[in-house]
């Protein structure tokens, strides 16, 4: 359980942050969330798994970066016309692709296990990565499930409005990363915030 | 029926596992428990040198030699060195040494600065230095004079290399992704004798250092 309460903790890191607001987009963005938070996590698990394993050796600039905030806004688009599953699942996953790519984490004891294992061990430390940002995104899965224990609330949480609110984010995310300019917007969040 | 009962468990769970957390139910993984760990380490060697000489003894008996990582990189495009006159890390040639890559705004980088403060204290007149690389994740991290005000607010008193466009930071990291913090021990031959990404293992740091300056590995031949 420790993993799981280091990802809680990391809540608070503003190294976090380049997960945290795009993730605080996708949570926001309507009535899938059962689908969508799911997806979130295991792409974002994945792909720094892979990372940590050194499966994945492109480094998040240059060309291909860039290349993936574009697909990011097109795909928000797409989200914002159809309002589908379909989309809305596509758009998460590049998001999760693309916040989990970028991210340079602060290490604490336990994920630092993890990195220092998964070179030479990667699969027994799937299942703990899976667990920290089992704790990193509790916040959407209380959200999501929210959603279903309370319907009601479910209704207030998912007024258009909110969705639109997330799909902004999602999609600002995706234009600044296109310009290369997301790090910056984390820097200023970073410093005006109390971390 | 069940759906909502299933989800309201978690949320149950969910809101308990954080309250927790909250309320410091996970505590390996806090400032607050490392400055206690730490001061517990230094208290001894302050009063007398009797406890850290009993240490040492300890560990000439139970430590293997540290693994070898291969030789140290170099530290290229430096912004400037603080808190020393060494120009570059070549100055330290011959020493144990502990490079750590971190930042001021790092929480986790934070939580080690207590650790390194007791070493720093306990080898003091051995032939130890340390080496902060100060690479900066946000762009407010990479201002000096933000830095400076950040090493006397930590306490930071030991040798800082700015490393503002993280090319070192980056090149002492192999793979796609870099860590903070990340500390590695050289020996006085300049191979890597120890590296650990992230909090914890302060002991097993401490070791290391005490078995290299115990048993300092034997120069290095050219071939």
């Amino acid at each position: 359980m420790g993993i799981f309460a280091e990802g809680i903790e990391s809540l608070k890191l503003a190294c976090s942050l380049v997960l945290l607001v795009p993730a605080l987009g996708v949570a926001l963005m309507g009535r899938r969330r059962v689908w969508l938070v799911p997806a979130w996590i295991v792409t974002v698990t994945l792909i720094t798994w892979l990372g940590f394993a050194r499966w994945w050796s492109l480094r998040d600039t240059g060309f291909w970066h860039v290349l993936a905030g574009v697909i990011l806004v097109a795909l928000v688009a797409l989200a914002w016309n159809r309002d589908a599953l379909g989309t809305d699942l596509a758009a998460t996953v590049v998001a999760a692709f693309l916040a989990g790519w970028t991210w340079d984490p602060c290490v604490g004891s336990e994920l630092g296990d993890i990195i220092t294992s998964a070179p030479f061990r990667p699969w027994s430390q799937l299942g703990p990565s899976l667990l920290y940002f089992g704790g990193l995104f509790i916040p959407l899965i209380l959200l999501a499930s929210i959603e279903v224990a309370v319907p009601k609330l479910g209704d207030w949480i998912s007024h258009p409005s909110v969705r639109n609110a997330g799909l902004s984010i999602v999609m600002l995310v995706g234009a600044l990363v296109s310009i290369t300019l997301f790090d910056d917007l984390a820097s200023e969040l970073a410093r005006r915030s109390s971390f | 029926m069940g759906t909502r009962l299933a989800a309201s468990v978690i949320v149950l769970a969910g809101v308990a596992a954080l309250l927790w957390v909250a309320l410091g139910g996970n505590s390996t993984n806090t400032a607050t428990s490392a400055t206690t760990v730490a001061a517990t380490t230094q208290a001894p060697s302050t009063e007398t040198d009797e406890p850290t000489r009993e240490t040492t003894e300890l560990v000439e008996i139970s430590i293997p030699e540290p693994e070898n990582f291969g030789p140290r990189m170099d530290l290229v495009d430096l912004d400037g060195w603080l808190n020393t006159d060494a120009t570059s890390i070549d100055d330290f040639n011959g020493q144990v040494v502990l490079v750590e890559m971190w930042t001021f705004g790092c929480f986790n980088c934070k939580a080690r600065i207590p650790f390194n403060q007791s070493y720093y204290e306990q080898f003091a007149g051995d032939n130890f230095e340390m080496i902060g690389v100060h690479a900066p994740e946000f762009s407010f991290e990479a201002d000096v004079a933000n830095i400076e005000q950040a090493l006397i607010d930590l306490g930071v008193t030991w040798p800082i290399a700015l490393d503002t466009d993280k090319k070192n930071f980056r090149a002492w990291q192999p793979g796609t992704r870099s860590f903070w913090p990340r500390t590695y021990i050289i020996d006085q031959n300049g191979e890597i004798r120890y590296d650990h990404i992230g909090e914890g293992k302060y002991e097993e740091a401490r070791e290391t250092i005490q078995y290299l300056l115990d048993n300092p590995p034997p120069p290095l031949t050219a071939p």
